[in-house]
């Protein structure tokens, strides 16, 4: 369970450490720079994952289950 | 000192301008309603294929009120392991999913015939409390034959005064309803051949995520999310069962009798037969594995989740962008998994044409009640699955993406995917399957 003081040590070391203003964001309002930038290809491919492997989640929360798993 | 404020108040200006300069061109590319629609078939070699149709339409309702809607259609047929070893002496075999469950007629195989029908519904509606302050509501539901669940989720997203970082909270649940065709259950570790049948079976599920995103620069992304996640009630598949095993008594029995059909053949002792020759027929017998009952699984009622999820989004030189994640999960089964994803978008020609390839690996612990099969004579566990998910398992996905832009507001995506995965010791331990994708998504 160690391993999730990883990610909490991680944002303690970035955090305040950017300077971005609002003009400089044109980038990230771009579509290929969304966290999820094609739903519908990763509910397909969650789908699959979910449906083959003994784990599940992490992205998100939340959907429609399947009797498949 | 006036001149700072000045200063001050001109930077404010040129941020208020910026903002209203990006929204108007985000408006241009991504317009206030996207519709979005694919076809996908999924094909495993000799096992299980899927058809699907899946639609998604989301937009600005009224002014800081987002909708989500989405709908997909699954057509599943094919065959699907079932649990047992391929040698049997049990003249029986399990139907799977909306097959209509058991099926008495026929030689007993490992692998079983299945076809069925999944639709699923998905909202979400995300309101603006504040320029900061984000909720969202949701809700899903999903039917095949055999299953039907529902659930919704509840969330809210809170940004720094700085807006580089946005923490996010989320809370889901789902009810769940489980059965074979019919609206049984089997008994847990009963015999497939005289089993008693119970009502459906019911699963309630929460989870609990925890997030934050930050912006590391104007190019880079990094969201990390913390979930975990209960479920409580029927966590068994009613249609996989788990052999039980000769013993080495067993075993022993079938060498001797071999040994003795080689005497008898050669007008000798047992005693005399050659070295060479009880070696070879003992060897025969190494991998000895004759069913000799067969039983439905049984899983614990209960399952803890935890799962760290990380995501990096950086943009490089010439329009090129990354997505990298890991996964590491977590669970009471003792299912431990690492998942890394990595996809690279590049953009061609005038910007229109997009190429992605995507590579996914991934690595699973055992469940600590998996067995391939259970040993006759030996006392039977309180829970035992031979389903070949819950085994020690390796995946690999290689996937390739072309997208084409079609006027200012619509894109053509097509995907193919390999998938495979490989079980360390279930009867099927080698899944192939491949994934063709066509999608189209329309602004307006």
């Amino acid at each position: 369970m160690k391993i999730f003081l990883i990610p909490a040590l991680l944002l303690v070391l970035v955090s305040g450490c950017a300077e971005v203003k609002p003009w400089h964001r044109n980038i990230l309002a771009q579509r290929d720079m969304q966290l999820v930038p094609d739903k519908i290809e990763a509910y397909i491919d969650d789908h699959i994952y979910f449906s083959k492997e003994a784990s599940t989640g992490g992205s998100g929360i939340g959907g429609g289950g399947c009797g498949c798993n | 000192m006036a001149a700072t404020k000045k200063n001050h108040r001109i930077k404010e200006q040129l941020a208020l301008a910026t903002c209203s300069l990006l929204s108007q061109q985000a408006g241009a590319i991504e317009s206030n309603w996207t519709f979005d629609s694919s076809l996908a078939f999924y094909s495993e070699t000799d096992r299980v294929s899927v058809s699907t149709g899946m639609i998604d339409l989301s937009g600005t309702l009224t002014e800081g009120n987002k909708i989500d809607v989405s709908a997909v259609y699954d057509t599943m047929t094919g065959s699907t392991p079932t649990g047992s070893v391929e040698n049997s002496t049990v003249q029986t075999q399990t139907g799977v999913s909306g097959s209509g469950g058991f099926d008495s007629s026929g030689a007993p195989t490992s692998l079983a015939p299945f076809e069925d029908t999944r639709l699923a519904v998905k909202f979400n509606w995300e309101h603006e409390n504040s320029g900061r302050f984000r909720t969202t509501y949701g809700g899903s539901s999903s039917v095949e034959k055999d299953y039907t669940s529902l659930g919704y989720s509840f969330g809210i997203a809170l940004d720094s005064s700085s807006k580089l970082t946005t923490y996010e909270f989320g809370f889901a649940g789902a009810f769940d309803t489980i059965s074979q065709t019919g609206g049984s259950t089997p008994d847990p570790l009963g015999d497939v051949t005289n089993s008693e049948t119970y009502g459906e079976g019911h699963r309630n599920s929460y989870d609990l995520l925890f997030g934050i995103t930050n912006i590391l620069s104007p190019s880079t992304l990094w969201q990390n999310n913390i979930t975990f996640s209960v479920s409580d009630g029927y966590h068994t598949d009613p249609y996989k069962v788990i052999s039980v095993v000769g013993n080495e008594q067993d075993r022993q029995a079938l060498i001797n009798a071999a040994l003795q059909d080689a005497a008898d053949s050669r007008s000798v002792n047992v005693a005399d037969l050659p070295a060479d020759v009880v070696a070879a027929i003992t060897r025969n017998f190494d991998a000895f594995e004759v069913e000799f009952t067969r039983l439905y699984e049984s899983r614990p009622d209960k399952r803890r989740r935890t799962s760290w999820y990380s995501k990096l989004v950086t943009r490089l030189a010439n329009n090129q962008t990354i997505h990298l994640s890991y996964r590491y999960y977590t669970d009471d089964w003792d299912v431990t998994s690492h998942t890394i994803d990595y996809r690279h978008t590049f953009k061609m020609g005038d910007d229109s044409w997009t190429f992605e390839p995507q590579v996914r690996a991934y690595q699973q612990s055992a469940a600590d009640f998996f067995h391939r099969s259970l040993v006759r004579g030996e006392s039977l566990p309180e829970y035992a699955s031979a389903d070949n998910r819950l085994d020690e398992v390796v995946g690999a996905t290689v996937a390739v993406k072309f997208g084409k832009q079609i006027g200012d507001n619509g894109e053509v995506r097509f995907r193919i995917a390999g998938i495979a995965w490989r079980a360390e010791e279930a009867v099927y331990d080698e899944t192939d399957a491949i994934l063709f994708q066509v999608s189209m998504r329309l602004g307006f």
